[in-house]
């Protein structure tokens, strides 16, 4: 009986640490909620930082984020291979396309804009952590309204900051500080860049292809952007960055 | 007698956690898709990636996530392999209505030579 009594405490233990008062994913994001929207074209990220390269190699991280998230992305190498074909090839240039034409174009119902804000691949000289910070913009296509506007950032010392609530979250932030150990492999600035997209895609509400597409709108966002980890020094370490 | 009590008592506690979402859990093998992606964009030799969407169209058979089909598509075409990439669009087309509008556009434009 005792032990019964026992499995019980537990298994509420277990229940009542997950709930604190997360907003559901209807209230915390409304417009996405009206509108239901579900197929994405990814723009070429306007890259704000200077490395030449960043929005070439960045295009590659920001699809499967959101392929895995449950909504239907246009590739982005074939879009991107698409604009070339029109003489598009300057970013700035293309974010600034009416967003109604783009949608008649792509069949999509939104655009997302990308921002690359930091992206480092030569920590030895500069820095000694590397970093990519990524902010990404949702618009619908018909009514020009954000859907939302998220920001992403991970960095080579990332642990200092962490403020991981759950122990899930913890064990996300364990398994990635522990690739930053072979950081200066090539593609580590890459796999930060991912990391810093996947981030914004979890704070998101799920894609039709989700199985729990339907009953997710009332659910709690456990990863609502108001919770999750901000980034008070990267700020600061960004300026000491821009001027080469 | 004790000890599995304790194992259950233990089990009961995890799942009392793990009832969580997992955003990973529609789509298998995408672990890395996004690596081969880059390596493709900066090696241009597509034998990893194709190998890697091999897998991913195996392991989901028949749900194959989104873009996909394109994506080899879009492979082939580069390689100047028109009849490759046209078929991989319209099968992408078939498995996702939406992406319509798009694969047609860029079907015609592979017809036209650009």
């Amino acid at each position: 009986m005792r032990v019964v009594f026992v499995i019980f405490a537990i298994f509420l233990a277990g229940c009542s640490v997950k709930e604190p008062n997360y907003p559901s994913y209807k209230s915390h994001f409304p417009a996405a909620n009206k509108l239901r929207n579900n197929t994405f074209l990814i723009l070429p990220p306007l890259n704000k930082t200077t490395a030449a390269d960043a929005t070439k190699y960045a295009s590659m991280a920001l699809a499967t984020p959101f392929v895995a998230k449950g909504y239907y992305v246009l590739p982005v190498s074939l879009t991107n291979a698409f604009f070339q074909t029109e003489n598009l090839s300057d970013p700035e240039q293309i974010h600034k396309i009416n967003i109604k034409k783009l949608g008649e174009i792509f069949g999509v119902d939104t655009v997302i804009y990308p921002v690359i804000h930091r992206w480092d691949t030569d920590y030895m000289i500069i820095s000694s952590s590397v970093g990519a910070n990524i902010e990404l913009k949702a618009v619908d296509v018909k009514t020009g309204v954000t859907l939302w506007q998220l920001q992403g950032a991970r960095s080579s010392d990332f642990e200092g900051q962490v403020k991981g609530e759950t122990l899930l979250e913890l064990a996300i932030t364990l398994a990635i500080s522990t690739t930053f150990a072979s950081i200066n492999s090539a593609v580590g600035y890459f796999d930060l860049a991912h990391s810093s997209v996947y981030e914004v895609a979890r704070q998101i509400p799920y894609g039709k292809y989700h199985k729990n597409y339907e009953e997710m709108w009332d659910m709690p966002n456990r990863f609502s952007p108001r919770e999750v980890f901000d980034f008070p020094n990267l700020q600061q370490r960004n300026s000491v960055l821009t001027p080469r | 007698m004790k000890n599995l009590a304790l194992a259950a008592a233990f089990a009961i506690f995890l799942a009392g956690c793990s009832n969580q979402p997992n955003p990973n859990q529609i789509y298998k093998g995408l672990d890395g898709y996004s690596n081969e992606l880059y390596n493709y964009e900066v090696t241009e030799d597509p034998t990893n990636l194709i190998k890697k969407i091999e897998t991913i169209i195996e392991k989901n058979h028949p749900l194959v996530p989104p873009g996909i089909y394109a994506q080899l598509g879009y492979i082939y075409a580069k390689q100047s392999q028109s009849q490759m990439a046209i078929k991989f669009f319209e099968k992408e087309m078939e498995l996702f209505p939406e992406s319509q509008i798009f694969m047609q556009r860029v079907i015609k434009k592979i017809k036209e030579g650009k």
